[in-house]
């Protein structure tokens, strides 16, 4: 992600902010909602997580201009939730954070959910249904 | 992904030959080793016995990783996804793998059905799923896959949010009795 700094100019002097701030609030704001298990990052994301540090960018697509700010977000969903619902209050979260902390008019959030993930205990605990086994 | 990784490990390769080249003139244009003295050293390592043969295959062997490149490419290809909806907020989309993710869950519960192969296609107002099913022996097929049909439909509609225009259903097999 380019690391630029866009300017705000005020009549007591200016404020910037550079992508990634952005980025990261919009990206706090989206895993803090229910249903959202994770974002969907590249290569060199799943490189820095590997090398210990945690990307909060990840995932997320930051388009500055002026005052409005676009947004894309590559989410991934836990199995069994409401996936448009989830992605809704997604962009509901994620709007509200980036105009309450920058004051930024958020055009819009677009949401790609890229991926479903599918809890271990949820399959573990069907196959013991399907066999009659209740653990005892 | 994996093309692109090994790509990516050819371009390594290059670049770090031509560094190595780079460095090695470098050092000769500053004095620091002589033509002469470089010059001789190849020949010795050309007269060598097979020296001719491993100079050969390593220059054969960046010349062709330089022609790969070349021709590769680099531009990363996002995965296909369908829209969902477009509202005030912005765009919500949905990878078709995700889709085929969940239509999979469906078919999983299902005992009859012994194994799936899922498409994912783009259609006017929503998408359209192709199933091709294996099942168990002595199943009722018609009203299985009339089941499936709108189970299927419903099942993507309330999970994921898109409209199923159209439930392909292809019948491959029904002999298989292993698991899924």
């Amino acid at each position: 992600m380019a690391n630029e700094v866009y300017e705000i100019t005020e009549s007591m002097g200016s404020i910037s902010y550079a992508d990634n701030v952005i980025a990261t609030i919009a990206g706090l704001a989206c895993i803090d909602v229910a249903g959202i298990s994770g974002m969907s990052g590249g290569i060199m994301s799943g490189m820095t997580e590997l090398l210990g540090r945690k990307d909060l960018t990840k995932g997320v697509k930051v388009d500055l201009s002026q005052k409005d700010v676009k947004v894309d977000l590559n989410i991934i969903v836990d199995f069994g939730v409401e996936m448009h619902k989830v992605a809704e209050a997604a962009q509901i979260a994620v709007k509200k954070e980036l105009e309450t902390m920058s004051g930024l008019n958020v055009l819009c959030v677009n949401i790609n959910i890229q991926g479903i993930k599918i809890d271990k205990d949820i399959i573990a605990t069907k196959v013991q249904l399907a066999s009659g086994d209740d653990g005892e | 992904m994996k093309n692109r990784i090994f790509i990516r490990i050819l371009l390594v390769l290059e670049v770090l030959v031509a560094i190595a080249a780079a460095a090695a003139l470098l050092i000769c244009a500053w004095g620091g080793l002589s033509v002469e003295l470089a010059a001789q050293w190849f020949n010795g390592v050309c007269a060598a016995a097979g020296g001719q043969v491993i100079v050969t295959v390593i220059c054969a062997v960046v010349i062709i990783i330089g022609f790969v490149l070349m021709f590769a490419r680099f531009s990363k290809k996002s995965p296909e996804s369908h829209m969902l909806r477009e509202c005030d907020y912005g765009s919500i989309s949905v990878a078709t793998i995700a889709i085929e993710e969940i239509s999979r869950r469906y078919f999983n519960d299902i005992k009859e059905i012994r194994s799936v192969n899922l498409n994912v296609y783009a259609a006017r107002g929503g998408i359209q799923i192709k199933a091709s099913l294996a099942l168990a022996p002595n199943v009722n097929i018609p009203e299985l896959t009339a089941n499936v049909q709108t189970g299927l439909k419903q099942y993507v509609e309330t999970y994921i949010g898109i409209p199923v225009v159209k439930t392909i259903i292809v019948v491959f097999d029904t002999t298989m009795r292993a698991g899924k």
